[in-house]
């Protein structure tokens, strides 16, 4: 049979999973990994749903003066629309020339959706006589006026259709500014072009042109004059959070799965000083992986940002099986068959045990950690498969000539029977007596798993709520309904609620947009009035001039006139009439959508205590949801306590239950759990002695830390049962296997450190050093406890 | 033509010396230095003026005739028009109170509502220092035109908005103030020429609190 170079089969499988990586398709959505039920989490998905437009960047400038920021963002302007193929379209703040041409659609719009009784007000001036004495009065207030802002806005104005009133109720005190009140930030919004938006790739692709071009007209702005000083430019909107999550996550992913192949490669040359049967472990890892993502692909179709990080995860632990195999063979001088009858049974419950615990996060409140619990539970299952089965013969071909072990030995560093006996008491003790001395920890406050660290465009968002008055810790509230109506009354109902938090405190200020929500009735009761006024055009037209308007003072007046013709076209025609205009389009566009048979509106509120979700609960049901990142963070912790009671005991007693059906004997099932206990006990003390602290994300590793603890127990006790109390056997033998698995399996969950996502770095974090602390006490410690437990006189090699 | 040669050097360098933009620019800041010394000393102004009001939407412009009082030593300034006074805005303290007398009716604002460049400029009164008018304006040029100098700056910071430019007109003699442009993005303008300039005129505090007897309380 021709023998096949190692080399080759890497290469192949190397090339498998490179494939497998590649068809692996993210969901950039981080809220599909978060429990649907919480009203942040509903407000955040319908935020996107109905309000997010996949296309629309905003670009921030931030300048040291006013009049820089405004020839900045003038010239970038300019500079983005001679991109036609990069962008469709550029808003921007309009001049009070484009607010005079854009703003009478938007104005008798308003008009005409507004109560009939304001109607009529307006209706009334315009009306002869009263439409000449309205605007002689118009024109008196500009003469004899100071030169203030109403004197320009009435000398374009007349008639005061700019004058809504209460008809636009709480926006008035909110306006949409695109500049801050000292002018030094601008900014404006670009409609992409030429890419599916909804594809993360594409707008990758797209935002990297984008900020290609930016830098050129940077090194245009500077050179074009010496007054021109640097502007800081921003770049966030949808299609930048998209790109830089999906981007992070593929890198993540690739950057996890290198490092630990390369770390891991590494530390079993160091333990065997043996590379051949690396390549052959390496490949098995990898094939292993193949198929879990071929799996998983089929089973649950895209990937979240969660499973970035199975296969780190994944590998770490697949490799253990391999490990215990080559080590074992070692001391098995004998076939495949026999290797797997003395060490199948260890490997097989120790797989199913982590793999009932990486299933058990099924139970937990976030949908995202249940898809990788169970990508990693059928990994495991599937690692195992492979190691018995086709790394088990390489393991024996590698050791048959075998005669000293090679490598690093391990020795006992100190660990007596006596220090292990001291350890046992005084390590839970002095827990407890932490506990009492310094609070217990608790989870962190405020801490949101899946914000990306170091975000660019995070960073912009925040400077653009931070810069643009009235945005800071707004919080956008969505109201939806199956039909205008019900939407209507969904927001009376919201408004009712709303006004009672504010009564209560809970709320220091809200803006519901009523006035920007079609209202059909209003509409058809103002039709008759709207088509009778729409007349007496020529005549208001011919008031305005003679008094001494000019054409661009009637300019708005005629718009109004022109606007709602059409609009009574529209209604002519449907049921009720929509703005029409660029500015009239762009405003009620942002606060109104209508998609997939649902009515949505957009309003925000500013709570007095962002964090506390109690004005959550007294605003919110199942048509009003907020988008609401503060509080969300304290209702994954509310969840997570939930959760550690609901998930953590059942899997206590399920693996008390395996353990004893697995060992057979209450001397060693009490080994294996005061294994964990005092593993456990470490782990609190490092979060109560040192920086590292619980948060809603990385508590969930708790399960994990059991399950590979279990592992190593199980593991290290039936080797000791195999050499019938020896030690220094056990240790040489399993304990070397143990501790690369420990080092390897911490290797996998640490590369997660770094990790663009908050919550997967932390978790990372934690479960690497749990790892190593459950690896120490079963080789170290679990020997002394098992002899002494087992009351075994020790042979000589044990002292 | 060779002894020429030097000559001609010699003027041209002269020339770019007093050419130079560090040059032009040492002339501007000393022009603008010697409007301002004309400020210090000065506690309070009476000034008689005749403003004109150029605006895209009315087909003519308009003009009309008031009186302005600043009072620096506390901030106040008082403005009206007409004879008798149509509109007067004063600043007693902080806010801003604006009558209408044949309306019979008033107005108070707080500062930085609804204010126009005009009204904070006056709000805030004229610079007294170079360092002062530094932090508003930033001077694009200075045009010498009919014995006069024109002061042409793009003010700074939130009064920016909406407005091109502030061109201060003063007297090339004894570069005393003697007019205000303000030019705005939409094409309009305000060019309020000093007819009767009164340096340290009494300000009683009455002047500048009004009588609102009779009057209603609205917002225009």
């Amino acid at each position: 049979m021709t023998r096949i170079h190692p080399i080759i089969i890497m290469a192949i499988v190397c090339s498998l999973a490179a494939f497998s990586l590649m068809r692996v398709k993210f969901s950039a959505s981080l809220y599909e990994m978060l429990p649907e039920d919480l009203p942040e989490v509903q407000g955040m998905d319908r935020l996107n749903r109905y309000f997010s437009r996949d296309g629309q960047l905003i670009v921030t400038v931030k300048a040291e003066e006013s009049f820089l920021a405004e020839e900045a963002i003038e010239s970038l302007a300019d500079h983005f629309r001679n991109e036609p193929e990069l962008v469709a379209e550029v808003f921007q703040e309009l001049s009070i020339s484009e607010l005079v041409t854009e703003g009478g659609g938007l104005l008798s719009w308003l008009w005409m959706n507004g109560p009939p009784d304001d109607l009529e007000k307006l209706l009334a001036k315009l009306r002869a006589p009263r439409s000449s004495e309205q605007i002689g009065e118009a024109m008196a207030s500009i003469q004899s006026g100071f030169f203030d802002q109403d004197v320009i806005v009435t000398s374009y104005d007349p008639l005061g259709f700019s004058d809504l009133g209460t008809l636009l109720g709480d926006e008035a005190s909110n306006p949409d500014s695109m500049i801050s009140a000292d002018g030094t930030f601008q900014v404006i919004y670009l409609e992409g072009a030429g890419v599916d938006f909804s594809d993360y790739r594409e707008a990758a692709v797209w935002l990297k042109k984008l900020k290609t071009s930016v830098r050129a007209w940077e090194e245009e702005w500077k050179e074009s004059s010496s007054d021109h000083k640097k502007v800081i430019i921003g770049l966030t909107g949808t299609p930048a959070f998209m790109a830089e999550v999906g981007a992070e996550m593929e890198r993540d992913m690739t950057v996890s799965v290198i490092m630990t192949m390369v770390l891991i490669s590494l530390l079993f040359w160091v333990m065997h000083r043996r590379t051949r049967p690396l390549s052959w472990l390496i490949s098995a890892v990898l094939l292993t992986l193949v198929i879990t993502l071929t799996f998983g692909g089929f089973l649950f179709g895209d990937l979240s940002i969660m499973s970035a990080g199975f296969a780190a995860i994944l590998m770490g632990l697949a490799v253990d099986y391999g490990i215990v195999l080559y080590r074992e063979a070692m001391d098995t001088k004998g076939d495949a068959g026999a290797l797997r009858r003395s060490v199948g049974p260890g490997i097989i419950w120790a797989a199913a045990t982590t793999a009932v615990v990486f299933l058990s996060l099924n139970f937990s409140s976030l949908p995202g950690l249940s898809e990788m619990g169970n990508l990693v539970a059928i990994g495991i299952a599937v690692g195992a498969l492979v190691m018995l089965y086709l790394f088990a013969p390489v393991a024996v071909e590698f050791n048959k000539d075998v005669v000293k072990p090679r490598g690093l030995q391990l020795e006992g560093m100190g660990v007596t029977r006596r220090l292990a006996g001291v350890l046992a008491i005084f390590v839970p003790l002095f827990t407890i007596g932490s506990m009492f001395l310094k609070e217990m920890p608790g989870l962190e406050a405020n801490f949101h798993p899946f914000r990306i660290r170091e975000s660019p465009s995070m960073i912009a968002w925040q400077t653009l709520q931070h810069e643009l008055a009235g945005r800071e810790n707004s919080i956008p509230t969505v109201i939806t309904g199956k039909s205008l109506p019900e939407l209507n009354a969904n927001i009376e109902a919201a408004s009712e609620r709303i006004k009672a938090a504010l009564d209560e405190g809970l709320l220091t200020d809200s803006v519901l947009p009523t006035s920007f929500i079609p209202a059909p009735e209003n509409q058809t009761a103002n039709r008759a009035a709207i088509r009778a006024i729409v007349e007496e055009k020529p005549r208001i037209l011919s008031e305005i001039s003679a008094v001494g308007f000019s054409e661009d003072g009637a300019k708005l007046t005629e718009t109004v006139f022109d606007s709602w013709r059409s609009h009574l076209e529209q209604l002519d025609a449907n049921t009720f009439a929509k703005p029409e205009g660029k500015l009239a389009e762009w405003s009620v566009n942002r606060l109104f959508s209508e998609k997939e048979g649902v009515f949505a509106a957009l309003g925000t509120v500013k709570p007095a205590r962002p964090e506390d979700r109690t004005w959550v609960n007294a605003i919110c049901d199942e048509n009003t949801v907020v988008a609401s990142l503060s509080s969300l963070g304290t209702a994954l912790n509310e969840r997570i306590k939930g959760d550690l009671v609901r998930v953590f005991l059942p899997m206590m007693a399920m693996l008390s239950i395996m353990l004893a059906i697995v060992f057979r004997s209450w001397r060693d099932l009490v080994a294996g759990l005061f294994c964990l206990l005092f593993s456990g006990c470490l782990i609190v003390l490092l979060t109560i002695w040192t920086p590292m602290n619980w948060n809603s994300f990385n508590v969930c590793g708790l399960p994990l830390l059991f399950g590979t603890g279990l592992d190593f127990s199980i593991h290290m006790i039936f080797a000791l049962r195999r050499n019938g109390g020896n030690v220094t056997a056990a240790r040489h033998g399993i304990g070397k296997a143990l501790v690369f698995c420990g080092t390897s399996s911490a290797i996998g969950f640490g590369s997660l450190a770094t990790a663009s996502a908050h919550g997967l770095a932390s978790l990372g974090i934690v479960c690497a050093v749990g790892v190593l602390v459950n690896m120490v006490v079963a080789v170290w410690l679990l020997p002394r406890w098992w002899v002494w437990l087992h009351a075994r006189k020790a042979s000589p090699a044990t002292t | 033509m060779a002894p020429l040669l030097p000559h001609r050097l010699v003027c041209l360098a002269l020339l770019s010396l007093f050419f130079s933009p560090s040059g032009f620019a040492a002339d501007n800041l000393d022009i603008v230095k010697r409007w301002l010394a004309t400020n210090s000393g000065v506690k309070s102004l009476q000034i008689d003026f005749t403003q004109t009001r150029t605006m895209r939407s009315l087909k003519v412009p308009i003009r009309q005739t008031g009186t302005l009082w600043l009072d620096h030593s506390h901030s106040r300034f008082r403005w009206q028009v007409g004879d008798p006074p149509q509109t007067i805005v004063v600043k007693p303290h902080r806010d801003l109170i604006i009558i209408r007398t044949p309306m019979k009716k008033y107005e108070k604002r707080s500062p930085g509502t609804g204010d126009t460049p005009a009204m904070a400029a006056l709000a805030k009164g004229f610079p007294r220092t170079l360092e002062e008018f530094q932090r508003k304006y930033r001077v694009l040029q200075v045009e010498p035109r009919d014995n006069t100098y024109r002061i042409v700056a793009a003010p700074l910071g939130a009064d920016a908005r909406g407005v091109q430019s502030f061109t201060y007109v003063v007297e090339s003699r004894h570069f005393r103030l003697v007019g205000i442009e303000i030019d705005l993005k939409d094409g309009s303008s305000v060019e309020t020429v000093f007819n009767k300039v009164v340096p340290n005129a009494p300000v009683p505090l009455s002047l500048f609190q009004p009588s609102l007897e009779g009057y209603r309380e609205t917002t225009f």
